[in-house]
């Protein structure tokens, strides 16, 4: 174990020197402390080479010590589950973890790939859209694909539990630091309803860093003091290590809390969302670098990265450190290393006047300082070792050193501000973006207003290169940008920020562009002869960091992860062998048995001789009643309702106003003014908001109310030649018989026991058939009572799978899956229907289109296929020549029908209905079988067996 | 069936009379003027609970009158009007959340405003709760009601118990913050 922490200093630090950590970095071991981030253990270790870069793998260290961070992306192991990318910057650390450099072969310290560095000129920004089209792009692709990306998905299960919560409180308030402290123990103190969140695991902000007085006390002890006062108000929330990740209309913010994730049992993640009156923004700023020749070696960070290291984790960045800087916070980040003992020989500046009292504090330090100068190149392999600068006299100089400090000014956090809409303004002065207005009620206070203290005039003209080759001034170390790509992608005419961004790519994946945006946009801006301002910034979109997909979709995971709806009977058939599966939402009894095919063939013979027992209990059932409900289902459905008599059954087809199906089946009057519709089982609901949207909106005159009541009562379908004579065993059973009850009758009464029933006599399998509607909760008793019933007729259950089979063979289609988007009503032989309705009706119009009543639309046909038609799927091609097959229609439903003895199916097909008796195609991935149109009903064409 | 948890209690009431009122619009005053009915967003206790649904909705729900009583009852009060009772005591399921931590399950999965002088007592108001709609009412401080589409009763209760054991997990490992090392 590497136990040295030689980059430790010895006192000082927000860490608890008594809890040593261990830990494993490329399968090496080292130790840290409570207190700890990953980064500062690393650093603290002297461990200088953390990845690799994504293009072209060059080495990269430490950058930052926040959610900025471009390089230190890790691949990290708590115990409970490896997460991919995880910024090492912003992670506790905990005792055994173990990270993993990523994007590099065999190892981060000697990595194949950099190959792809020394041949960085054959690789600029767009290259594949110019290069490799010789003889197609495919040739390559594999070898892309197989360099591409940063990381691999884990492949090991992740243990972590992950918890939603919504939020409402008065005002939330983003970031502890100063300002953030003091809004919320103001807004306390009015008795508001408060939360407050931040990011890192500490409140503080930079005052944990950048110590001074506050109300006449050390800052730490301020941070300590506010902090305790607001947590035992009633009124305050406070969560830690939680990141305001997104913000949106009417101030919804999502936050990514966090502060139970980085442990081996039981880690949680949880993800809220705010709705609050009021949003403080209190996110302060990120320092943004500068750019020179090969600013991204491991040893050059941020100077205020470099500060916190060392104030709050006691971890010194380097021993000699050279400042570059275009600000006064730059300069003072200096002086705090220097007051650490750590040699900082020089600071370079490019601003020609400083303040006074820095240049006499820069002597007091004993540092050299070179105004109105440049840096022009970094030099080392794997850590700097040099750095080139260019003196205001245009002398060329070199300082040795093993780090470089660089600030190239503050930009304040303003994703938030964005997402909420909030307009940004470019401040000359500040050389940043800074938030202007917004039209959501949200203040933004602190650095993140752009109320810096201590900056300075900020020198903007040092957001431009160094006058040297530009392919090694890296502006995005993310994602490998150079100067010389942004100056490509406006040579190349992409001059709007959007799009320089994607044909640079600068700005994209895990760290958002917080610290390339600015300079590519200033770079941009100069390149145009513009100002920043006026080039603008990208969109920011949530997330502000990466947020695990797991913390999104919450507990919308195994059987939560869609709401399922359950059969009242559910249980009831589970003990009968029902295999589920989801139908429209539903769980429902797929077949019954072990095995599928033969239970299915099984369930399908019974009903053609026997008796089945269905549970149809999902079919759509909705009452409309009112002196207005016919002339109103007058108009939704295509066909006459107002002519049908009370007691009677009429089956219909509901299209929209394109003229297309979108439902079908039968209505049923139940009284003078009274009306039970019948939908298909998934589109129950979306039915009634149909209705209610025409009712409400269109026809609100209308008298009538709209009541769903698919739910209230179970339906239990009874089918086959015993199914009359098993039902009529029910004590207070109508008479069942056809005078009494014909096809397509329906009629109301009681059972003996009082409870109330609806039968109607409808078929989808082509046989005698029955749907018996009971009160939902009498569901398990009647399947019972109809089981022992049908006994001696030789009843079984049958399932869905053996229902849509039956119809199949009675060329009924089902809708949603025989029709789709473009299907009317002529396509499915209902011309009848539609010439016979005199009054107007909703897609009738469209109806009366050439194109809507063209003979070679795709019509719904039979299909005979030859040879047993196995493997024959729906949703294969339907093509005249196999040859040259261009697609003619789809196979809809298909199956091997036993009664008529060959594999049928049905269709759509160009003109299908004037082609009967023409032999085709039936293709699917190459695999070619041929079938003869035919007439789509294969079984009892009269319907003499469900007329019985 | 009654599930009891640390700080929660779980029940599924059954046996309820449930009738859904819904009047045509055109309706609904003269309606109000014959019998009360409970005013939006409220649940009015009467001799049937009356769930406030939507502007020309109610829900009549009774423990002790069978629902064609409620039915007849009401279709006696507006004759004449444009109405529909509809029987719904097997369409609707009630689900009983009582205990400490009832508003915190209901925040698990609804946008619902659950601060306690915000959802006060008697409100009631539907909303989506794990993605299915659900009617919420407010009996006590720490006892809500819901009242759902029966055949998501089953999903609904999963659910629960499912945030249940999320929430005793975070409540069993409240972080301890790295506040010590300020000090």
């Amino acid at each position: 174990m590497n136990s040295q922490q030689k980059f430790r200093q010895s006192q000082g630090g927000l860490i608890d020197r008594s809890r040593p950590l261990n830990f494993t970095f490329n399968n090496q071991s080292y130790q840290g402390y409570y207190g700890d981030t990953l980064a500062s253990a690393l650093l603290a270790n002297g461990v200088r080479v953390i990845s690799r870069s994504f293009k072209f793998h060059r080495p990269r260290g430490v950058f930052s010590s926040g959610v900025e961070e471009p390089n230190a992306l890790l691949k990290v192991d708590f115990g409970s589950g490896t997460i991919p990318l995880a910024s090492a910057t912003t992670l506790p650390l905990v005792d055994n973890l173990s990270a993993q450099s990523e994007n590099c072969f065999p190892s981060v310290n000697f990595d194949l790939g950099r190959f792809l560095d020394y041949t960085r000129p054959l690789w600029p920004a767009g290259f594949y859209n110019k290069t490799f089209k010789w003889p197609s792009w495919h040739t390559y692709e594999w070898a892309f694909r197989k360099t591409a990306g940063l990381t691999r998905l884990p492949d090991d299960q992740d243990q972590t539990q992950y918890r939603q919560m919504n939020r409402h409180c008065d005002l939330l308030i983003v970031g502890m630091g100063q300002a953030g402290l003091n809004a919320a123990i103001q807004a306390a103190d009015q008795g508001r309803d408060v939360l407050i969140v931040e990011k890192d695991v500490l409140p503080g902000g930079s005052l944990l860093f950048d110590e001074m007085e506050i109300d006449g006390q050390a800052s730490r002890d301020w941070i300590t003091g506010i902090f305790q006062e607001l947590t035992d108000r009633e009124n305050v929330q406070l969560l830690l290590s939680s990141t305001a990740v997104g913000y949106y209309d009417h101030n919804v913010i999502t936050v990514h809390d966090c502060s139970a994730k980085y442990r081996s049992k039981n880690a949680l993640e949880t993800f809220w969302k705010v709705r609050a009156d009021q949003v403080i923004l209190a996110t302060g700023a990120i320092e943004q670098p500068l750019i020179f020749a090969n600013n991204d070696l491991p040893g050059i960070m941020l100077a205020g990265a470099m500060r916190e290291y060392h104030q709050r984790y006691a971890v010194k960045c380097g021993t000699t450190v050279v400042g570059v800087a275009n600000n006064d916070f730059g300069w003072r980040s200096m002086f705090s290393l220097k007051e650490a003992g750590i040699k900082v020989p020089l600071i370079i500046d490019s601003r020609t006047d400083v303040d006074e009292g820095l240049s006499a504090k820069a002597d007091e330090h004993g540092i050299e300082v070179q105004l109105g100068s440049v840096p022009l190149k970094a030099k080392g392999s794997r850590c700097v070792k040099l750095l080139e600068y260019l003196t205001s006299k245009q002398d060329k100089k070199d300082v040795k050193c093993d780090a470089i400090a660089v600030s190239g000014g503050l930009n304040p956090t303003v994703h938030l501000y964005s997402q909420a809409g909030g307009k940004l303004r470019f401040d000359n002065a500040l050389a940043c973006f800074v938030p202007d207005h917004c039209r959501q009620n949200v203040s933004v206070v602190g650095a993140a207003n752009g109320e810096f203290t201590g900056l300075g005039d900020c020198n903007v003209s040092t957001r431009q290169p160094a006058p040297m080759s530009k392919n090694s001034q890296w502006v995005d170390l993310l994602h490998d940008v150079t100067v010389s790509d942004i100056e490509l992608a406006v040579q190349e005419n992409y001059v709007s920020v959007e799009h320089m961004k994607r044909y640079t790519t600068t700005g994209m994946a895990v760290d958002q562009g917080k610290t390339s945006n600015l300079n590519a946009l200033s770079l941009l801006a100069s390149s145009l002869s513009k100002s920043p301002g006026e080039v603008g910034t990208t969109t920011y979109r949530p997330n502000f960091i990466p947020v695990t997909m797991g913390a999104i979709s919450g507990n919308r995971k195994g059987e939560l992860y869609i709401p399922t709806r359950h059969l009242s009977a559910h249980n009831w058939h589970h003990d009968r062998g029902a295999v589920f599966d989801d139908y429209g939402g539903w769980r429902r009894p797929a077949y019954y048995g072990k095995e599928r095919d033969s239970s299915i063939l099984k369930e399908v013979d019974l009903v053609r001789h026997a008796v089945g027992l269905f549970d149809a209990s999902p079919l759509g059932k909705i009452e409309v009643k009112g002196p207005d409900a016919g002339k109103f289902l007058n108009r939704i459905y295509v066909n006459n309702i107002q002519s049908l008599k009370v007691g009677a059954i009429r089956y219909g087809l509901m299209l929209n106003e394109n003229g297309i199906v979108i439902d079908d089946g039968v209505c049923v009057r139940l009284e003078e003014d009274h009306y039970l519709l019948h939908t298909t089982s998934s589109n129950a609901e979306r039915i009634v908001s149909w209705l209610e949207e025409w009712h409400q909106c269109e026809w609100p005159h209308l008298n009538l109310v709209i009541c769903p009541v698919t739910t209230q009562w179970a339906v239990l379908n009874v089918a086959g030649p015993g199914s009359r004579e098993t039902l009529q065993g029910l004590e207070g059973m109508v008479d069942l018989s056809s005078m009494n009850l014909p096809h397509m009758g329906f009629q109301s009464a009681s059972f003996k026991s009082g409870l109330p029933y609806r039968i109607q006599r409808v078929s989808f399998t082509g046989e005698l058939s029955y749907e018996l509607a009971i009160p939902a909760k009498a569901a398990t008793e009647y399947f019972s009572l109809i089981m022992d019933l049908g006994e001696p007729l030789g009843i079984g259950l049958f399932g869905i799978e053996a229902l849509l089979n039956l119809r199949i063979e009675k060329g009924f289609f089902h809708v949603g899956v025989d029709t789709d988007g473009t299907t009317n009503p002529y396509d499915l032989g209902f011309e009848t229907i539609v010439q016979n309705q005199q009054d107007d009706f909703i897609g009738a119009r469209s109806l009366k289109r050439s194109a809507d009543c063209d003979q070679d639309r795709r019509q719904f046909v039979g299909l005979k296929i030859d040879g047993n038609g196995s493997g024959v799927k729906a949703g294969a091609h339907l093509v005249t020549n196999n040859k040259n097959p261009i697609s003619e229609g789809f196979l809809t439903s298909a199956w091997q029908s036993p009664i008529v003895g060959c594999t049928i199916g049905l269709g759509t097909i160009n003109g299908g209905l004037q082609r009967m008796g023409e032999k085709i195609f039936i293709y699917d991935d190459k695999k070619i079988s041929t079938a003869t149109i035919v007439d789509r009903c294969f079984y009892d064409p009269k319907g003499g067996r469900m007329h019985e | 069936m009654s599930d009891k948890l640390k700080n929660l209690e779980i029940i599924q009431v059954e046996n309820l009379s449930i009738v859904s009122l819904k009047i045509d619009q055109a309706s609904v005053n003269e309606a109000t003027e014959r019998i009360e009915l409970a005013k939006p967003l409220t649940r009015m206790k009467t001799e049937e609970d009356i769930l406030w649904l939507a502007p020309n909705h109610w829900l009549l729900v009774s423990k002790a009158t069978d629902s064609k009583m409620i039915v007849k009852k009401y279709t006696d009060e507006l004759t004449g009007l444009n109405f529909n009772l509809t029987d719904q005591s097997s369409g609707v399921a009630v689900i009983r959340l009582s205990g400490l931590c009832c508003r915190e399950i209901l925040s698990m999965g609804s946008g619902l405003d659950c601060r306690i002088d915000k959802l006060t007592i008697g409100a009631c108001c539907t909303t989506n709760l794990a993605r299915i709609p659900v009617t919420v009412v407010v009996i006590e401080s720490g006892l809500l009601e819901l009242y759902l589409d029966s055949s998501y009763e089953t999903y609904l209760m999963n659910w629960i118990l499912d945030c249940n054991r999320i929430r005793e997990l975070a409540d069993a490992n409240n972080h301890p913050m790295r506040l010590e090392v300020l000090s």
